[in-house]
């Protein structure tokens, strides 16, 4: 009995912890499935018709084209996970197999993210605006790529120093040239690294603001600005900000519950060791 | 071409050809941006005429160092990275310990807590405003209906501890979950030994967990204090770093100066400033943090 008791007891404070946490993201989910008299009620209703006209509202308003929005951020996110990935398992294969930059390349880079962005913000706008990039998702994927090289090349470097030599050996003298030893041996045993690079790199792209709304005018606008540009000078339609609000937060929400695991494993190596 | 392919497998290159990808990437990202910041804080640069500009000598610095909003700014991002900070560690680490126990039933648990931390910040703030809305916001609602009508979150009497609630309800989870990930490494048999030999609850968090959690809590603080210190995102959509600039972090002052004011070589001169106040932790963790991987 006392131990039922116990089990309903702890049941009960982790279910209070988990609201309390999400409840900002709970509310907002509410909301855009309320229909505008909803959510003007008074007190709110916990229990109410969904309906699905905020969802259609915001890819109807040519002002802001939430389409556009996502693709914008699909692309940007995938591009600066792949050139994070691209330029740092290499980089990281030479630092720990050929020792070179160990010293202090290495550490500058993974501590590149302790200096704030927005010192970097205004001279990358100038630097763009004369080399045609503001506005451009090109320009957003590099500046992101910067952004997400620390965590890439500390996880890349930290996994990689795990390897044996002697699989690497193995292949080089059955004729393997040092490339091909990166390309069949090498890639294929970091998959697991190459996953939590990839899926953090994507969330961290996918949630910059600052960049995003300094370097794009229309063309290269990603979800988390264009989000806000359903709150305007005149009034916010806030059924139409949460629908957005709901949809930006799926591909992080999705990473949550389908990879945990990388994440964490992820989230940990950023942590404990750079 | 064969000379090429020559030279692309020789061993003794290789290693270049490796790494110059990510080198040459990381001198166009950043270094024409440091070499701008460098030499335009001794210039006076607006944003509305940029080719126009003049030499200012250090009158930039001095601009900046005499500025009271500056100061301001800078003790607001201290006073606001320290509390925020302190308070998640007290909390992560309160929910880790309480969890420790029961680690296996919740599970699922963990994938809740990571929803916060995956969120936006600036999704966060615009949430945010939703909940705190005095008309459609369910906070407000709900206080009026319990008896505390007409509190408006973001004003000065109230906007700071806000804000701090909202940092804390984002990032309490990233400390719970690395303590918590650290706590799974203690294996459960020393925990029973310890047990038998008649230690209690204190003693066991004394000389195991306290341990185990110590270098997890330190860096967990370090990432915290250094993320929270360059705060933006979320203080633009909720405030604006007003009212008036009470809630203007250091991050708010230089976008502020170089994109409202346009007053580009004040704003860089405030940068540099801000870069040094970065390299603190940058030297801490190169020297604490990163070393002992290395070697």
């Amino acid at each position: 009995m006392l131990n039922k008791l116990k089990k309903l007891l702890i049941f009960l404070i982790t279910f209070i912890i988990i609201i309390f946490f999400n409840f900002p993201l709970i509310n907002t989910i509410l909301t855009a499935f309320k229909s505008s008299s909803a959510i003007n009620a008074y007190p709110q209703q916990w229990i109410f018709t969904p309906t699905l006209t905020n969802f259609r509202g915001i890819f109807q308003q040519s002002s802001t084209p939430f389409g556009q929005y996502m693709i914008n951020s699909i692309l940007i996110a995938l591009g600066s996970s792949l050139l994070a990935l691209i330029v740092s398992i290499p980089a990281a294969y030479t630092i720990v197999r050929y020792k070179v930059g160990r010293k202090y390349f290495f550490p500058f880079v993974v501590n590149l993210r302790a200096i704030p962005l927005i010192v970097f913000a205004l001279p990358i706008y100038i630097l763009y605006r004369s080399m045609g990039l503001v506005d451009t998702r090109l320009g957003l994927i590099l500046i992101d790529t910067l952004i997400n090289i620390p965590l890439a090349l500390l996880i890349s470097v930290s996994f990689m120093q795990d390897f044996p030599v002697s699989i690497e050996e193995a292949a080089r003298i059955d004729g393997c040239t040092v490339w091909q030893t990166l390309i069949y041996v090498i890639f294929p045993l970091m998959r697991p690294s190459i996953i939590t690079v990839g899926i953090l790199s994507f969330i961290y792209t996918w949630n910059e603001f600052l960049f995003g709304m300094i370097l794009s005018i229309n063309n290269s606008t990603p979800v988390t600005v264009g989000t806000t540009m359903f709150i305007t000078a005149w009034g916010i339609k806030w059924g139409l900000v949460a629908a957005a609000m709901t949809i930006s937060i799926i591909p992080p929400l999705i990473f949550v519950f389908i990879t945990q695991k990388y994440l964490i494993s992820g989230l940990a190596a950023g942590a404990v060791k750079g | 071409m064969n000379f090429l392919i020559k030279i692309l497998n020789d061993e003794k290159y290789i290693k270049y050809f490796l790494i110059a990808p990510l080198i040459l990437l990381l001198l166009f990202i950043l270094g024409f941006p440091s070499i701008y910041d460098l030499v335009f804080s001794f210039f006076k640069v607006e944003l509305g005429s940029l080719d126009n500009v003049q030499y200012n000598g250090i009158k930039n610095f001095t601009e900046v160092f005499n500025d009271s909003e500056f100061w301001s700014s800078v003790e607001f991002s201290f006073k606001f990275t320290v509390t925020a900070v302190l308070l998640e560690i007290i909390l992560g680490l309160s929910i880790a310990l309480f969890f420790f126990s029961y680690l296996k039933k919740f599970k699922w648990l963990i994938s809740f807590m990571l929803l916060p931390m995956m969120t936006a910040p600036a999704l966060m703030g615009i949430m945010f405003r939703l909940l705190l809305n005095d008309f459609v916001g369910v906070i407000p609602q709900y206080l009026s209906i319990l008896g505390f009508p007409g509190i408006t979150f973001l004003t000065r009497e109230h906007v700071y501890k806000t804000l701090i609630i909202i940092d804390i309800i984002q990032w309490t989870p990233f400390v719970f979950i690395l303590v918590f990930a650290g706590l799974q490494t203690i294996s459960k048999d020393i925990i029973e030994a310890s047990k038998i030999d008649g230690a209690n609850a204190f003693q066991r968090f004394e000389s195991i967990i306290l341990p185990t959690i110590t270098p997890i809590l330190v860096t967990a603080g370090f990432f915290r204090f250094i993320d929270t210190f360059r705060i933006f995102d979320k203080i633009y959509v909720l405030t604006g770093g007003g009212p008036g600039n009470y809630t203007t972090s250091i991050s708010i002052y230089i976008y502020k100066m170089a994109f409202s004011y346009g007053n580009i070589g004040k704003s860089i001169a405030a940068s540099l400033f801000l870069l040094l106040f970065s390299l603190i932790p940058l030297y801490i963790s190169l020297k604490f943090i990163i070393r002992k991987d290395l070697d």
